[in-house]
């Protein structure tokens, strides 16, 4: 998947072209290299060396998930208050180290010509050394600023005596001497093999001959080779080089047209466009069209375990990943916004005019055919194949569904409470184990975040805005499954990108005109005969609407599951319906308040059919939300709710541990501390109506 | 029904099966439980915990009632905006 460079080879320098360096300092008295790694260590997992005194390397970098990024966030917040987002996914800091020196116009072993090479998604860094530089001193990472910047920090740390030590009496009398020998330190930890390139997948395994793939692995493992099916080793090499396994990378170049991701709040600028080796964030290439929108080929080692793919997280699955591959070209609808005049606007995050240096080679060029590359069930294969290549240590969500529930491999562990960051409050915290220890809490978490005001546009939340502001809130900006779930069972189209202010007042149509008890009953099952589906006229008294974040749509468009005929040929294939991890769902419920009541809720204005509005006040908020391999479920009620006139109050206490802490759980109280005082959030309460508890700790029944 | 049911009773009961050709999914209410309650005949919650949809699910919610222990409802992930969907009809013209 390389596009051939020929033309512009007579044109570029033939010699490798270094990109800028760090400064390079010569450390002396260098320790050994075990000693090194152990300093190295220190380093990466020390909050305390960024300007927040939040954010380590293993933050983003989490070794649990092959030291690539938590659920949920691939693309992450840094700066010296936590709140400037980072403007790429997060990539695994394995099986970096064989990575060739970057170059402009390296001949492929297949003939073709094409930039290689070097570290980050552009290539930038000449070295693991280098790039460890680049967030210890970026703005929106660990926002240090200068050398000198960390080396103050670093002077302050409980190992400082140890660094000291390693490198001498004298290194911190020298910022830059000093920041070399931790860039050296990091450089030597991330060159540890157990740490960085363990080679321990079951794929692995399979090559020393001590394991056997299954059917439908090998199947994916010949897709995936396969050069007029998935073409995907023509780039993801499996082949081994030098007696070591494959690394499933030729570290190439291309363009393949990813989709701009709106979720990134610097695209919120239409002018702004992130295109790779041409800039903004390298330097040198700027300028050169020719290279815009080229960004490296990843390692698939430990793809399985990821929830973002591609350099700006486009896209949440692997499937949604495969399906753009291979239908791209087929029906590029599926993954780009249209333009005003209908048209697609392909390779949207491009700025227009610029060269078209797509990829072409398969399976995203189809040569005139009108099917796909891979069926669905071929993509089901590849996955399959991918997923053998998880080290065994990477903590992956199907593992630990199927073979190792958190709950019985580790009990200690599992029943200990972990005390959860609200330092960003606005970001979605999705962690299972904290979803299963401190549940309550986690429920909090999930509220505050969900209904921290958006900003509009972009579809995220606005962290310049207070909690509790007088807007729209992260939920209500989500698609409503009143645009999911059409009446002809059309597409849906993708997830706009841009979207305009939503409309003042709300109109009936955002609401949903039935409730699911309605759709229950209506299909119930009577004497052997169906009730035929009816549509219950809109009450006046409570307004209901669904709402998906966008990694629970984009699995439902991907498989056509917002249609009956897509659910249909699925449950026929015997093909189960698995939502990815950090997949959201909301049912809001909504009922007329009097004026008064206004700073008591969070409200909206509804104009009827007849033109007349009112004002409505938010009364419920169920949340679901997949916290891989689980559900977990929250409802939220507007503490009002049980006296309201026409209320039949609460049948049973509410049960809110964090909130009441110290005292019975059913103080009835909103917790304090997190940021809800003075704001509407005040007045609602966490509703724990079960014996059971509010997660599906309980597998599907029918697999 | 609140008394004995969580949130996993409902959201598990989304399913889908073929029965008699036609699309069907499980009910999480059931009308005439609810008519009964409204009238006053039994309290809501003991003519939910009586109907049987509450607590844990149960391999026998999703089984064929004609042929016992044969799966016949598929779970959907205990997602239930799924039973939104309608049937695929062409694109309006416009």
């Amino acid at each position: 998947m390389r596009i051939p460079l020929l033309c512009l080879a007579g044109l570029i320098a033939s010699a490798p072209v270094q990109a800028p360096a760090a400064a390079s300092v010569t450390v002396a008295a260098a320790p050994d290299d075990g000693a090194l790694a152990a300093l190295g260590r220190k380093l990466f997992f020390d909050p305390s060396l960024s300007a927040s005194g939040q954010l380590s390397c293993a933050t983003c970098h989490d070794p649990k998930r092959a030291y690539g990024p938590p659920a949920g966030k691939a693309i992450a917040f840094g700066g010296s208050t936590m709140s400037q987002s980072g403007t790429r996914a997060v990539p695994s800091l394995r099986y970096l180290r064989s990575s060739p020196p970057f170059a402009l116009d390296h001949r492929f072993i297949d003939g073709d010509i094409a930039p290689v090479g070097g570290f980050t998604w552009d290539g930038r860094a000449a070295s693991i050394r280098d790039q460890a530089e680049i967030p210890l001193l970026a703005p929106n990472e660990m926002a240090n600023g200068s050398p000198a910047a960390v080396i103050k920090k670093l002077a302050k740390t409980p190992y400082a005596a140890q660094f000291r030590a390693a490198f001498g009496p004298d290194i911190f009398k020298d910022p830059n001497h000093a920041f070399a020998a931790a860039l050296e330190a990091l450089a030597s930890f991330q060159n540890t093999p157990s740490e960085f390139f363990p080679f321990t997948s079951r794929y692995d395994a399979f090559l020393r001959g001590e394991v056997e793939l299954t059917e439908q692995e090998e199947r994916g493992a010949a897709l995936f080779k396969d050069p007029k099916k998935g073409n995907c080793a023509s780039c993801h090499l499996t082949s081994s080089r030098g007696g070591k396994p494959p690394v499933f990378t030729d570290y190439d170049f291309a363009n393949v047209g990813v989709p701009r991701n709106p979720r990134i709040p610097a695209n919120a600028d239409p002018s702004y466009f992130d295109l790779g080796l041409c800039g903004p964030q390298r330097s040198d290439l700027v300028g050169q069209r020719e290279y815009c929108g080229f960004f490296r080929a990843p390692t698939l080692r430990n793809v399985a375990i990821r929830d973002a793919f591609f350099h700006n997280g486009a896209f949440g699955t692997l499937r949604e990943l495969m399906s753009f591959y291979v239908e791209r070209d087929l029906a590029p609808e599926k993954f780009y916004p249209r333009n005003p005049d209908g048209t697609v606007h392909k390779a949207d995050d491009i700025p227009a005019g610029y060269p078209d240096t797509l990829d072409h080679d398969p399976p995203l060029d189809r040569g005139g055919s009108d099917h796909p590359a891979l069926t669905d069930a071929e993509i089901d294969d590849v996955i399959a194949f991918l997923q053998t290549l998880t080290d065994a240590d990477a903590v992956t969500p199907t593992a630990q569904h199927s073979a190792a529930p958190v709950s019985a491999a580790h009990p200690s562990a599992a029943n200990t409470p972990t005390a959860l960051d609200w330092h960003t409050p606005w970001s979605e915290s999705h962690n299972a184990h904290q979803a299963t220890t401190n549940p309550d809490e986690y429920a909090w978490r999930l509220f505050v975040a969900l209904n921290w005001p958006a900003a509009a546009q972009t579809r995220q939340p606005d962290p310049s805005a207070p909690f509790g502001a007088d807007k729209p809130v992260v939920w209500e900006v989500w698609q409503n499954a009143t645009d999911v779930y059409l009446e002809d069972g059309q597409d849906p189209g993708p997830w706009v990108t841009v979207r305009g202010p939503s409309t003042t007042p709300a109109t009936q149509t955002r609401f949903e005109t039935f409730s699911l008890k309605d759709i229950s009953n209506a299909r119930h099952i009577v004497a052997g005969k169906m009730v035929p589906l009816t549509t219950p006229a809109p009450t006046a008294k409570r307004l209901t609407e669904l709402r998906m974040n966008r990694t629970a749509f984009e699995y439902i468009r991907a498989r056509e599951l917002y249609n009956l005929d897509g659910q249909l040929r699925m449950v026929a294939a015997g093909r189960p319906v698995n939502f990815p991890p950090t997949s959201t769902e909301i049912k809001a419920s909504w009922r007329p308040i009097r004026p008064d009541e206004r700073a008591r809720y969070h409200t909206l204005e509804v104009r009827s059919a007849d033109g007349t509005e009112r004002l409505y006040g938010l009364t419920a908020l169920h949340i679901v939300a997949k916290d891989a391999p689980q559900w977990f479920w929250a409802t939220f009620e507007h503490v009002d709710n049980p006296t309201r006139p026409d209320a039949d109050g609460w049948q049973l206490p509410s049960s809110d541990r964090f909130a009441c802490r110290g005292e019975s759980a059913d103080c009835n109280r909103a917790p304090t501390g997190i940021g809800l005082e003075g704001t509407v959030w005040q007045n609602y309460r966490l509703r724990h109506p079960d014996p059971l508890r509010r997660h599906s700790e309980s597998p599907a029944v029918t697999g | 029904m609140q008394r004995s049911s969580a949130c996993i009773t409902c959201h598990a009961r989304s399913s889908l099966a073929l029965v008699g050709g036609v699309p069907t999914r499980l009910p999480i209410f059931d009308t005439a439980v609810s008519d009964a309650a409204a009238k006053g005949a039994e309290p809501a919650a003991a003519a939910a915990e009586r109907r049987g949809y509450v607590g844990l699910p149960l391999a026998q919610w999703f089984e064929d009632g004609q042929n016992a222990g044969k799966p016949l409802f598929k779970q959907l992930d205990f997602v239930w905006s799924l039973s939104k969907a309608r049937p695929r009809r062409p694109p309006r013209e416009t």
